[in-house]
């Protein structure tokens, strides 16, 4: 049965209890988002100082090393935008090619639906080898790691892979996913035409996008000095 | 009856490329003052986040009821955010 055969609830119209549900869940991982993005903004706010009319910002150094007599304002490994652009590009093409394979899920085209499933699960992928060689360094860079930022040793490195991480977690879960869906695909689960569960997909897969959207721009381009 | 415009999204997914690439350009402008980029940057991320969640997520063919489920609770970070970026800029000017 598709979703528009069902009754037309005065407040939620034909969504189903699954896509229902996802919006709950959606809206629980979104609070938490902004909960780590709100803690990143405070601890960045309270150790900002303006000098002679220029934003200095002290947050990268621990308490501990700054007891140490470590120069704070000596800067950790810069961000890399262009490089981190790119990926975002890449999730907002695997946005398109997602709602795209909805498109034809709609329309009983399992050949379409597999082709775009396809290129977002690829799109997924690939953003996360990317994020793993801003981390680690692989091709495209020597990694933020090996360049000296590193988790706990400062609120600027610990706020930066707790946040980016915790979506690279949403990718992860996203590409398996969306795998888990094309095998279903693949079996026919949907020719029917009952599109519910892709459209479902679809909900958290460009939530991943829009909080990329969101975490780019507050971490990644929000400059620091 | 599911919404599909092939037309629309594409649209969109134009804007959302336009839109991260000034975001971008922005940074490199030079002699922005802080709390204009900051401004702008904030901005434009939030049209983004909107077209995904209007445009691609469907929200803007869902009924009131769970339109304002969703908008009601993500307004509240929001404001906090605005509030923190606000008390941010004045501790920067002052």
């Amino acid at each position: 049965m598709r979703p528009e055969d069902w009754p037309d609830d005065a407040q939620v119209g034909t969504a189903s209890v699954g896509k229902v549900g996802m919006w709950i869940f959606l809206l629980t991982d979104a609070l938490m988002f902004a909960g780590f993005l709100l803690a990143y903004g405070i601890l960045r706010g309270e150790q900002a100082a303006s000098v002679n009319g220029e934003l200095i910002e002290y947050w990268r150094c621990s308490a501990e090393l700054m007891a140490q007599g470590v120069d704070c304002f000596a800067p950790e490994p810069v961000l890399g935008i262009n490089f981190t652009a790119a990926l975002t590009f890449l999730l907002i093409c695997s946005s398109v090619s997602m709602v795209m394979a909805y498109a034809a899920c709609v329309e009983k085209d399992r050949a379409g639906t597999l082709k775009w499933l396809g290129l977002t699960i690829l799109g997924g992928a690939l953003f996360l080898c990317g994020q793993y060689d801003e981390y680690f360094g692989l091709i495209f860079s020597h990694g933020l790691i090996n360049e000296g930022l590193i988790f706990g040793q400062s609120t600027y490195a610990t706020t930066f892979y707790l946040i980016t991480s915790f979506h690279g977690c949403h990718v992860l879960t996203g590409v398996i996913y969306l795998s888990v869906m094309w095998v279903r695909v693949w079996m026919g689960k949907y020719d029917d035409g009952n599109y519910d569960h892709i459209e479902i997909l679809g909900l958290f897969w460009h939530f991943v996008d829009l909080i990329w959207i969101l975490v780019f721009t507050l971490v990644y381009l929000v400059p620091i000095e | 009856m599911a919404h599909i415009n092939r037309k629309e999204y594409w649209a969109i997914f134009t804007w959302l490329t336009v839109l991260t690439a000034l975001e971008v350009g922005v940074v490199y402008v030079p002699g922005i003052p802080v709390w204009g980029l900051v401004s702008a940057l904030v901005l434009l991320a939030l049209v983004k986040a909107g077209l995904v969640g209007y445009f691609f997520m469907h929200l803007g063919h869902e009924k009131r009821g769970l339109q304002l489920t969703v908008a009601i609770p993500m307004a509240v970070p929001c404001l906090y955010a605005f509030v923190l970026i606000a008390e941010g800029m004045w501790r920067f000017l002052h």
